[in-house]
């Protein structure tokens, strides 16, 4: 009998190991890189890919993010990044093969500690830190240098904002938004939206507190006014928090943009009266500097303008990438991270308890988005047609009420929650035609801050009904006005 | 959970769980104190695991595992008080020989405790034997090995004035009359004072026995005196400091021109000497001089080393102990020897020493400095050039505030500078002391390791909440509006203060919790009822009957106000209503 189920159990074990075999072998199969110092050690990774890497000698960064010696970091999906080191470093990755990686000679990490320290020593002079605005064209570095000056001042003690204006970019939350979020802990640099809000309960890293204006739409050229208006609301935000909290303001700002060219002077412009800007930097691109130099209107002893070389690291976002990553980050918001999930709700409501208002895509501002989207361009038109509209400011500009809420407009799409509070929301949900009183909602919500996000599963245009994904089990929606962004998800 | 729950088990699982009570942390205690109550069936496993803990752990750590013991026996009782009371005496007598003083203090401290009666019992803690026991051990163990510092302040505090309570406390004023008479040699009473403590001496030192009343009174003379010193002491060094400034600015006007004459070796007054042993002290002071001109700054550097071995030499005749050190006179002859020993009280006194043997060890830092001021030229010298090299320990220690001043907003130099070992060393080693769970670094100084240890703790902390969430369900709250934005403090997720990162979240969470709960409400959660399913089930949480209903607007036969959780059915309002204490509020750390 005994024998028996030890001949068995040896037979079991045999046909069970024999597949598990190869895959342990594929799983352990190691890769040594040995990154030289002030070089760096780039990679990217596909959809499929989830590559874990550990850091075995010597000290190492992903922007400014130190690695921990002690951590197998693991990097999931689509993405594109590097490591770099001061020091001299080992590495050590495994799991899979990364679609391409190489160590770069050329870096600008000197550059970019420079800077930081230039930035530090203004930090050590005053109450008022330095207040960096960063611009330049498509994939020439602007989030990877505003990551890395924004990390080394927190290692130094330091709690800068991190601006980002950038819609596009997922900084915290999902895409579609612009942020502005105190740093006063580390990156997380597994997490595609830079680390977890505290909005999510217990993380390993110290969560942040962003403060979150939507956009709604995907390119700041679809509303130019919309997003300017939104900049200035954000500005007085940031005022008032500064003034409360000296550990900010000694930091100072760091912002981050969307491509801008010259043709956007106005929207620069803009961003340094409203945002208080004193330093300027222009990457990768140097004619941008010298058209800035020419044509912003600025003093010479407030503003200091600097050009930073684009790194040859830097490599295209393409169309996809920035796609999968927007996907990706939507998904965290909902679903948390694999190392901490997180569980939605879905909840049906009626369609015609809720005001719905969609931000405007401005026609003719769209046609110059699209002549003018080469980096270089420098269509003085775009420029020209924004100042004669700007005069005409009108809250109905911005966002405009859905007349029709549908499955054909619904479908699928992110909502945000807008704050509706201290507003009496019955006068408006019964009377989608009142153009004085949308008037007065759209003012009223469309700069305020964003609440959270809800994602449409299902809408039954029979029933007038509206299926959603909620991220908290709440009783009611904390809001009855919900913002149709441009932003789509597929579960 | 593991499926092994016999004691045993518990037992080891116990001890483990004990080797992270390496800090004294709350949480950690609060919750090992849970564990404890949770499993009374394996109390004596726990007692022996909690002694075997005591035992077993470093000297420094054992108070925590004391802590722990007071905690479980305080906060769970019955039956823990029997199990330990029986060995109380050998555990914390055993401890208490293993530890430092100042450790030993919070052992008595919590001892004391203990023989406080229940309130409602009127018993102590443990058995009355075993505690009589330590207290008799107490009272020997602390007249004879306790720091003359604390025992003083015992004595005080208790009122109760010994011969060698009252010997140490002559001493202590002899020390401290003498460092001032240094300073102040012409204090007449001073001298009369130290002949006087002198004579107090020799008369309380008489085996002789002295009625209790005499050294009462002469208990409470002495704490006079000892006011009256440390008034005179004060008073003495702000005059002091008055003239040090003054000086310091001449010096550096002094220093200045002399620069130009370098190869002329310059004489120095007493209080030239004087003012440059207290740059050489304080280098922040001597930075503020001249900010601006590092090339100034290393020369002065250089100086001030050659006045360094100066005074070395001066000194080491002066304490006429010198052996060891030898005089190094390579750049400056040593000193006339007019700088008598009047001059040394000076120095002392300008530095608010108390006595030589500090004063020598001031020395030797300073001698020590030289090597690090050389190890900065050179790495001012390689300026430029590998940055990789071998001087970066010598390097580091350039101050942070000379390196910022260097780096000005200049395109030029923000492109082409190529950072060097020390100004890399900002950003990295100048923070040495890293955290091993993530990679955030703390200064290597006390203030660094204080901070280091909140951190930790909080990694503690959410590193267990993370493991208790992976359990329950979790979800995301709000974003702020704005007026909670611009008042929000970042002390409140990152600060020291207790666990304020759950008042974050909290905040974050208000914007829910605005409404109460309408019938309306309740009746728009509904779940569809399977197929399989009765048309009635009990709500998971008050246990009542929830009836299914035909929903018209779907079409379905559906429960209405109810919530499905991992294949559970509750009241939607049950389940709300038990969700905010479920998730986050039952954490023990709370409260």
């Amino acid at each position: 009998m005994s024998l028996d189920t030890s001949v068995l159990k040896s037979i079991l074990s045999k046909s069970d190991n024999e597949p598990h075999i190869e895959k342990f072998e594929e799983q352990v199969e190691q890769h040594q890189v040995e990154v030289p110092a002030f070089q760096e050690w780039r990679f990217e990774l596909t959809n499929k890919d989830t590559l874990k890497i550990k850091l075995t000698k010597g000290t190492a960064e992903i922007f400014g993010t130190e690695l921990s010696p002690n951590y197998e970091y693991t990097f999931q999906g689509s993405l594109k990044s590097c490591i770099s080191t001061f020091s001299g470093c080992t590495l050590e990755y495994y799991n899979c093969q990364p679609s391409s990686e190489y160590v770069g000679e050329e870096t600008c990490m000197g550059t970019l500690l420079n800077l930081h320290l230039a930035l530090e020593n203004i930090r050590a002079k005053g109450p008022n830190g330095p207040r960096v605005l960063v611009i330049g064209p498509k994939n020439s570095g602007k989030t990877s240098l505003c990551r890395v000056i924004a990390s080394y001042a927190e290692k130094m003690d330091g709690r800068p904002l991190y601006v980002n204006l950038n819609p596009q970019e997922p900084v915290f939350t999902t895409p579609g938004n612009l942020t502005a979020t105190a740093i006063s802990g580390m990156f997380n640099i597994e997490n595609i939206c830079l680390g977890e809000t505290i909005t999510t309960g217990p993380s390993f890293y110290h969560p942040k507190q962003p403060l979150v204006k939507n956009f709604g739409l995907e390119n700041y050229r679809d509303n130019l006014k919309f997003y300017k208006y939104l900049i200035g609301q954000m500005s007085g935000c940031i005022e008032k928090r500064l003034e409360k909290s000296s550990d900010v303001r000694s930091s100072g700002i760091i912002v981050d943009t969307p491509a801008f060219h010259i043709g956007d002077l106005d929207v620069i412009q803009c961003i340094i009266d409203e945002l208080k800007i004193d330093i300027l930097i222009v990457v990768g691109n140097e004619r941008l500097l010298v058209d800035l130099k020419r044509k912003l209107k600025y003093d010479e002893n407030r503003l200091t303008l600097l050009k930073v070389a684009k790194s040859s690291g830097c490599v295209d976002m393409d169309d996809k990438l920035q796609r999968e990553i927007q996907q990706r980050a939507i998904k965290e918001y909902f679903y948390g991270i694999s190392s901490s999930p997180l569980s939605p709700y879905t909840m049906v409501v009626n369609l015609k308890d809720f005001v719905f208002l969609n931000p405007k895509v401005l026609e003719a501002l769209n046609l110059a988005f699209l002549s003018g989207d080469t980096a270089d361009d420098d269509s003085a038109e775009a420029g020209t047609g924004l100042e004669a509209s700007a005069v005409t400011t009108s809250f109905d500009d911005y966002m405009e009420r859905l007349k029709a809420p549908s499955s054909s407009n619904l479908e699928n799409a992110i909502l945000a929650f807008a704050d509706d509070s201290d507003l009496e929301m019955g006068k408006y949900i019964g009377s989608p035609e009142d153009t004085e009183n949308n008037t007065i909602l759209i003012k009223t919500v469309s700069g305020r801050n964003t609440l959270g996000f809800c994602y449409v599963l299902h809408c039954d245009d029979e029933k007038g009904k509206l299926k959603l994904l909620i991220p908290s089990p709440v009783q009611h929606l904390p809001t009855k006005v919900l913002v149709v962004t441009q932003f789509r998800y597929n579960e | 959970m593991d499926t092994d729950t016999s004691p045993e088990q518990i037992g080891k699982d116990y001890y483990d769980a004990l080797s992270s009570l390496t800090m004294n942390s709350r949480p950690i205690i609060e919750s090992l104190t849970t564990l404890a109550q949770e499993n009374t069936e394996a109390a004596s496993e726990i007692t022996k695991a909690v002694e075997k803990r005591i035992n077993k752990a470093i000297p420094t750590q054992k108070l925590y595992a004391f802590y722990l013991l007071d905690s479980i026996c305080k906060n769970v009782g019955v039956p823990y008080p029997s199990l330990f009371g029986s060995n109380i005496f050998k555990l914390f007598t055993q401890a208490y020989s293993l530890v430092d003083d100042p450790t030993r203090v919070k052992l008595i401290r919590l001892f004391k405790t203990w023989k406080i009666p229940n309130a409602v019992t009127g018993l102590a803690l443990f058995d009355e034997d075993q505690i009589e026991l330590v207290d008799k051990f107490l009272i020997k163990a602390t007249a004879c090995n306790r720091p003359p510092e604390e025992q003083r302040q015992i004595d005080i505090s208790s009122g109760k004035a010994t011969k060698t309570s009252i010997l140490r406390e002559i001493d202590d004023l002899t020390n401290l009359v003498n460092s001032r008479l240094l300073q102040m040699p012409n204090d007449a009473k001073g001298k009369e004072r130290y002949q006087l403590l002198k004579q107090l001496r020799r008369i309380i030192g008489n085996p002789s026995p002295i009625p209790q009343k005499q050294l009462d009174f002469t208990k409470k003379q002495l704490q006079s005196i000892r006011e009256d010193e440390v008034m005179r002491m004060d008073a003495f060094r702000k005059k002091q400091q008055l003239r040090q400034q003054q000086q310091q600015r001449e010096q550096a006007r002094q220093q200045q021109q002399q620069q130009q004459q370098q190869q002329q070796l310059p004489q120095f007054s007493t209080d030239q000497l004087q003012g440059l042993l207290n740059l050489r002290t304080r280098p922040d002071n001597r930075q503020m001089v001249h900010p601006e001109h590092q090339q100034g700054m290393q020369s002065q550097g250089q100086f001030n080393n050659a006045n360094a071995q100066a005074l070395f030499s001066m000194m080491s005749t002066l304490l006429s102990q010198g052996q060891g050190q030898p005089v190094q006179s390579r750049h400056v002859p040593a000193p006339n020897s007019v700088h008598s020993g009047n001059n040394a009280g000076n120095q002392a006194s300008a530095l608010g020493l108390k006595n030589l043997e500090f004063l020598k060890d001031i020395l030797r830092k300073s001698k020590g400095q030289k090597v690090e001021d050389s190890g900065k030229h050179a790495a001012g010298n390689a300026h430029g050039s590998n940055p990789g090299g071998g001087n970066m320990n010598v390097s580091q220690n350039e101050p942070k505030a000379v390196i910022l001043a260097r780096f000005e907003l200049k395109q030029n130099f923000i492109s082409k500078h190529k950072p060097t070992a020390s100004e890399v060393a900002l950003i990295y080693s100048a923070k040495s002391n890293q955290c091993s769970n993530c990679s955030k670094r703390f200064a290597t100084d006390s203030e660094g390791a204080r901070e280091k240890a909140l951190h930790l703790d909080w990694h503690f902390r959410t590193n267990k909440k993370l493991k208790t969430l992976s359990k329950q369900i979790h979800n995301r709250t709000w974003f702020l509006p704005e007026k909670e934005w611009e008042e929000f403090q970042e002390d409140e997720i990152v600060g020291a203060v207790d666990d304020n990162y759950e008042l974050g979240v909290q905040m974050n969470n208000r914007v829910n919790e605005k409404k109460t709960l309408t019938e309306e409400e309740m009746n728009k959660h509904v779940v569809m009822i399977p197929d399989d399913s009765d048309n009635e089930v009990l709500c998971g949480i008050c246990r009542d009957k929830i009836v299914g209903v035909f929903d018209d607007d779907s079409g379905e036969w559906v429960w209405r106000n109810a919530v499905k959780q991992r294949g559970r059915i509750y009241h939607y309002s049950c389940w709300i209503e038990t969700k905010g204490q479920g998730e986050r509020d039952r954490s023990p750390e709370r409260r």
